[in-house]
């Protein structure tokens, strides 16, 4: 490819499919008057988000809560995948790439066949419109992501380590705390990152679960999508931004200084 | 390749299967009250279900909603990843931008598409701007489904870039120069070179894809048309806010989705059963 063609490809895909449509939500939340045929607000106002500031209380809940169910479903993704992807990447078995494709069943099938079911039978167990049932639900839809993300991360793991670490002594538990872990680490969190942007975006099911009982951002937002108040929602969608871009540099960060605790290199 | 370790004392380790019971004892209980609340009276339900007059027309406008989307993503996302690669390592850490729809929920993304395609949008007064004969007519709300596969595409597309680069990756450079060198053009290097090793990958990638548009609800509620609608809200209607009587209608037509669904997963294992033999053979 003429390398000039193709930088030329990368860019125009860039503005018009990311920076544009980026650039567009920023204008619509600091629009003022706005009149149809204008390619650009006639005024610009903090309207949309002094409207954010005058119900921060509800917009905190919604989005507390959101944060709260999602780190909630990525907690109980590693607990239920950790020990499973340890024992998939090692063995080898008759029957285990139908077994791994039935496990990633809740990605293959649509999620109204087993949830509406689910929902019915969570009022009967107590556990609709309850954070612990949106916690199951969402954990249930993506376990799938963090199971795939710590098998890989366990094949790039080798036999040798282990070994080396046992002939030097150190116990099974010792083992999976000093050797293991930080190498599985990164897989683990790649894996919780698809997770939690899964849960974090989810309308449907936390709403069907949730019974409009846990707070959700996404529920939130619906309202002003669907209204006509295009200024508030795209205000409230940039806001949404946020909390994922501030986790994963969080997470970079805390990759960063843990492998140099460890005084590991650094990827 | 790491290869396929194997561990001396192996045997009795099949109980750290069991966390799994979890996820797939909750999904099993909510399929299974499914199947029980369509067979309440033998399977008159599905009689019913399938004498529906709205139940064939929305499910053909799901799967063409789905396929088209998934269709255009995985061309979008295969291109963009083989440009990517093409291009100086530098480009790498650029192309993170094209990552930031996988942030956006659904419903962002519907709103996305409304401020750019509907009658007042960005569009309509760049047709009214330059003075457009005849103006611009919205594509949103027609009953076509193109508001629905912008968006789900707009959403997907990254997602089979992330997927498909690490595929692109362990392909050497080598392969594609040697191509270029015996005279094969951009094109026929991509398709012929390519491709082959892509095609395993690009499948399993668009199952999920496709599962997804088909049946996921959040968008559909943003941009949805109601004639014909998509099965998911035809369906939550159904099952919701329909006396509870006919609720072993919309149970039944699950069991009939999810049988498809099964269909899907077996396809999909013989997909990655094929990816890993001929990873063998490579």
């Amino acid at each position: 490819m003429s390398n000039l063609r193709g930088r030329l490809v990368f860019w125009s895909m860039l503005l018009l499919l990311i920076v544009l449509p980026m650039m567009f939500l920023v204008i619509t939340a600091f629009a003022g008057v706005w009149p149809f045929p204008r390619l650009m607000p006639e005024s610009y106002s903090l309207r949309a988000w002094r409207f954010l500031g005058a119900n921060s209380q509800g917009i905190m809940r919604a989005l507390g809560s959101s944060t709260l169910y999602s780190l909630g479903a990525v907690v109980t993704t590693v607990l239920i995948c950790w020990l499973p992807a340890q024992y998939l990447s090692r063995h080898s078995f008759r029957g285990q790439t139908l077994l791994e494709a039935v496990l990633l069943t809740p990605a293959l099938v649509p999620a109204i066949t087993f949830s509406m079911g689910l929902q019915v039978l969570f009022i009967g167990v107590g556990l609709a419109d309850t954070m612990m049932g949106v916690v199951l639900i969402l954990s249930l839809v993506a376990y799938p992501y963090m199971l795939r993300g710590l098998k890989t991360g366990y094949l790039a793991y080798r036999q040798a380590y282990d070994e080396c670490a046992r002939n030097l002594g150190a116990g099974e538990w010792q083992r999976l705390r000093q050797v293991e872990l930080p190498m599985v680490l990164p897989a683990a969190l790649s894996g919780g990152s698809v997770v939690f942007l899964v849960a974090f975006s989810e309308y449907f099911l936390v709403f069907l679960i949730g019974g409009g009982l846990v707070p959700s951002f996404p529920g939130f937002l619906v309202p002003f999508v669907t209204g006509s108040d295009r200024a508030v929602a795209s205000a409230l969608t940039l806001l949404f931004l946020a909390v994922p871009v501030f986790l994963f540099i969080t997470q970079e960060l805390f990759l960063q200084w843990f492998y140099r605790r460890k005084g590991i290199e650094f990827r | 390749m790491t290869g396929t370790p194997t561990y001396s004392k192996t045997k009795g380790e099949l109980w750290k299967l069991a966390p799994l019971l979890v996820p797939v004892g909750m999904m099993l209980a909510g399929i299974g009250h499914t199947v029980r609340t369509s067979l309440a009276p033998g399977l008159i339900a599905y009689e019913a279900a399938l004498a529906q007059p709205g139940l064939f027309q929305n499910l053909l406008f799901s799967l063409y909603v789905a396929g088209v989307s998934t269709l255009l993503s995985v061309s979008i996302g295969t291109v963009l990843a083989y440009l990517i690669r093409r291009l100086p390592g530098v480009y790498r850490g650029r192309a993170v931008g094209f990552l930031i729809p996988l942030i956006l929920p659904h419903i962002a993304v519907g709103l996305l598409i409304l401020l750019w395609f509907s009658q007042s949008g960005l569009i309509s007064s760049v047709f009214e701007y330059v003075g457009a004969s005849g103006g611009f007519r919205s594509p949103l709300f027609r009953g076509d489904g193109i508001g629905l596969i912008l968006g789900y595409v707009y959403k997907s597309t990254p997602f089979v870039l992330i997927l498909v680069f690490p595929i692109l990756r362990r392909i050497p450079d080598g392969y594609i120069q040697t191509g270029r060198m015996l005279g094969a053009s951009e094109f026929r290097c991509f398709r012929q070179v390519v491709l082959p090793r892509l095609l395993p990958g690009v499948f399993s990638v668009s199952i999920i894809i496709f599962v997804y548009s088909f049946g996921s609800y959040d968008l559909p509620y943003v941009l949805g048309e109601s004639r014909p609608r998509m099965i998911s809200l035809y369906l939550y209607r159904l099952y919701f806010s329909r006396p509870i009587g006919e609720r072993p209608i919309a149970a039944a037509m699950l069991v009939l989705i999810l049988l498809c669904g099964a269909a899907l997963v077996l396809m999909y294992a013989m997909a990655v059963r094929g990816v890993e033999e001929r990873e063998r053979r490579l």
